[in-house]
């Protein structure tokens, strides 16, 4: 999964991001607004979250400029102002949720995979695959109700192409799902991962469609 | 006596008021008893020259009766019949007629004595307890006198009828005046009244301006004055509960770091992530105790107002002390300290608020300068003004952002250093406590910011 964090404060843009990596969760974090506003533009992420107050460009006017795109993001705003009417302003202007400061962290991340989960139509938290289930928040997979191990790196190419299942994901979206994006990443250490998990899934259920990526079949 | 603006109208009006009732009337009774005086006086002449010409007459015509009369019944006095006088004044007026030094004619109530000692002309004589005013005729070749008197208590009467009689309307059109002018005066201030009833019954959360249409033009100007204070109190205010609302939310971020940054510490399996959350918990606590002492640095120049605290500062000291208070050696190779005159930079000032006001400016300078960065120090004095500059060559601050950057809070976007956003507000606020005006201004050459703090002279 990878998350946009627009931080302004060091020390909470350093934590969130610190605790949601530890989560399995990939994340990009930008300090000022005219710099998230770019690179939302750009890039492609499974969910932003977003200070208000920020220097440059405000919160709310890159979520309404997001909205104003048909970009569909989810967006769980955090803030410190916490009164109903900012509460109200700031889910009118598209926000999908709002957690105000200071915040638990296990609460925000199971906001986030509540988020995710949501935007794919889900309502299971659970994603399941024939006899295949994945589980985002305890990180548990299992086949035929035996659990797998899996690498980091594995589950979170498993769990994106689940989540995306029906779709393909070119390499490079995997890839950027893979490593926060000022990480290298060699080109083909998608293909390595999508071979480990062939070998313990079986080689039916990720096909790959010949230049473009990646597909788990519906 | 209150010293009211009623007071001070009634008082002198009233008083004056008085004073002209009692000076006409002692005026008036002090005329009417002159004038009666002569009045009565002519009177009382004639009717002595009126009886002389009578005895007179008498005596040349028919002297032998007189005798006859005289050697008849020896009487040495005659009284009158007490029917001739039946006036109320009978008693008040009396006279003696003396011929060849006897009385022969006396009224009823004149004594038997002569009246006055005087031989011709007015005197006052006392007779039976009385005051009496007396004429006396003295014809030497008949040997005649004839003395007519009067008692003053007649004229005293008429004087004091007169005077009440004149006083009355004067009495009643003081005190009718005194009631009117004391209405008016009352009415006049009404609106003073209006006013301070007004005030007195607002509270603080009532600062809407007075309103102007009722009240008069002489009032007009003080209302004015007094709603212009209102709208900046009320824009004090305003800007005091927006300050406050904003300094708790702000504190809400860092609060939110630390806790965030404990839970990774607390929830990590990998040892380094737990090290380095850790280790921004100090930051963030440091940057959080930082931020909590500006803003009670800013709560307390906030409350400083009033001047009493304002010493002769001597700017260049000052601007030294910070220097080695404040900064490690490292630091002091950076600065470049430009003075041109010990004795000549003194300024009227508060001291610690000075020296917090140089130590932000330092900071701000220190965190933008590249490694081996330069800032410059000048104190230069004109005949008007003392102007403090600190030049740096940093990235400088974009023209548009220049007027933001004393905004409570406001980070600039390209700024990575960590700060409160309170910095600049802090050094405004104490530049607006000395009267002074601060400038940002683009260095020369640029890159650079140049700052100028600009002290008027006193």
């Amino acid at each position: 999964m990878r998350i946009l964090l627009v931080e302004d404060d060091a020390i909470l843009g350093d934590g969130i991001a610190a605790g949601l990596k530890d989560e399995g969760l990939n994340v990009d974090w930008f300090r000022d607004g005219e710099s998230a506003e770019s690179v939302i533009r750009t890039e492609t992420y499974d969910l932003v979250i977003l200070d208000l107050n920020l220097p440059g460009k405000s919160g709310l006017d890159i979520l309404k400029a997001m909205r104003s795109r048909d970009n569909s993001v989810p967006v769980l705003v955090l803030t410190a102002r916490d009164t109903v009417q900012d509460r109200i302003t700031g889910l009118d202007s598209g926000a999908d949720d709002y957690m105000i400061k200071p915040f638990d962290l296990d609460e925000l991340s199971a906001r986030i995979r509540a988020l995710i989960r949501r935007s794919h139509g889900r309502s299971s938290p659970v994603l399941q695959h024939n006899n295949l289930t994945l589980d985002p928040a305890s990180h548990q997979v299992t086949l035929d109700n035996k659990p797998v191990t899996l690498t980091h790196r594995e589950f979170v190419i498993l769990h994106q192409l689940l989540e995306h299942t029906g779709l393909v994901l070119t390499r490079q979206r995997l890839e950027e799902t893979l490593y926060s994006w000022d990480n290298n990443v060699m080109s083909n250490t998608v293909e390595v991962h999508i071979h480990h998990l062939r070998k313990k899934f079986g080689q039916t259920l990720i096909r790959t469609i010949r230049g473009v990526g990646y597909i788990i079949e519906k | 006596m209150n010293n009211t603006i009623r007071n001070r109208l009634l008082i002198p009006l009233i008083s004056t008021l008085l004073l002209i009732g009692l000076t006409t009337s002692w005026l008036t009774y002090r005329d009417a008893a002159h004038k009666i005086g002569l009045l009565f006086d002519s009177r009382l002449q004639q009717s002595a020259y009126v009886l002389y010409s009578l005895v007179k007459h008498e005596l040349t015509e028919e002297k032998y009766d007189i005798d006859n009369y005289s050697d008849d019944s020896h009487p040495e006095f005659v009284e009158l019949q007490e029917h001739l006088y039946s006036h109320k004044y009978d008693t008040l007026l009396a006279f003696q007629i003396n011929i060849d030094n006897q009385f022969n004619f006396i009224s009823h109530a004149a004594p038997r004595e002569p009246f006055s000692t005087e031989s011709q002309g007015f005197s006052s004589a006392v007779y039976d307890d009385q005051n009496w005013r007396v004429y006396t005729l003295h014809d030497a070749t008949n040997n005649l006198v004839v003395s007519v008197a009067e008692k003053f208590s007649i004229r005293q009467d008429l004087i004091n009828e007169v005077t009440r009689h004149v006083l009355l309307p004067i009495i009643i059109g003081l005190l009718l005046t005194s009631v009117f002018v004391y209405t008016f005066v009352r009415h006049g201030l009404k609106p003073l009244q209006v006013v301070e009833k007004e005030i007195s019954e607002r509270d603080v959360s009532q600062l809407e301006p007075i309103r102007l249409d009722s009240v008069p033009d002489e009032i007009k100007t003080l209302t004015a004055a007094l709603n212009k204070l209102l709208d900046r109190l009320k824009k004090a205010l305003e800007s005091e509960r927006q300050f406050t609302s904003n300094a708790a939310h702000e504190l809400r971020t860092p609060l939110a770091g630390l806790k965030t940054q404990a839970q990774v510490a607390l929830k990590t399996g990998n040892e380094q992530t737990r090290k380095k959350a850790l280790n921004q918990l100090i930051l963030g606590v440091d940057s959080a105790t930082k931020q909590v002492e500006q803003l009670l640095t800013l709560a307390r120049i906030d409350a400083e107002t009033g001047l009493e605290k304002f010493t002769d500062v001597n700017l260049n000291n000052l601007v030294a002390e910070v220097i080695s208070d404040h900064h490690t050696k490292a630091d002091l190779e950076k600065f470049h300290v430009m003075m041109n005159n010990q004795n000549i930079s003194y300024i009227r000032g508060h001291e610690d608020a000075l020296k917090i006001m140089i130590n932000n400016l330092l900071d701000n300078a220190l965190v933008q300068i590249p490694d081996k960065g330069k800032i410059k120090i000048n104190i230069v004095k004109t005949a008007a003004s003392t102007v403090l500059s600190i030049i740096d060559n940093g990235p400088g601050i974009p023209d548009q952002d220049k007027d933001m950057v004393f905004s409570r809070f406001y980070r600039r976007a390209d700024n990575t250093a960590k700060g409160s956003g309170l910095g600049l507000s802090i050094v405004q606020r104490i530049v607006e406590l000395h009267n002074a005006h601060i400038e940002l201004k683009n260095a020369v050459p640029a890159p650079g910011l140049h700052v100028q703090i600009i002290f008027p002279n006193c």
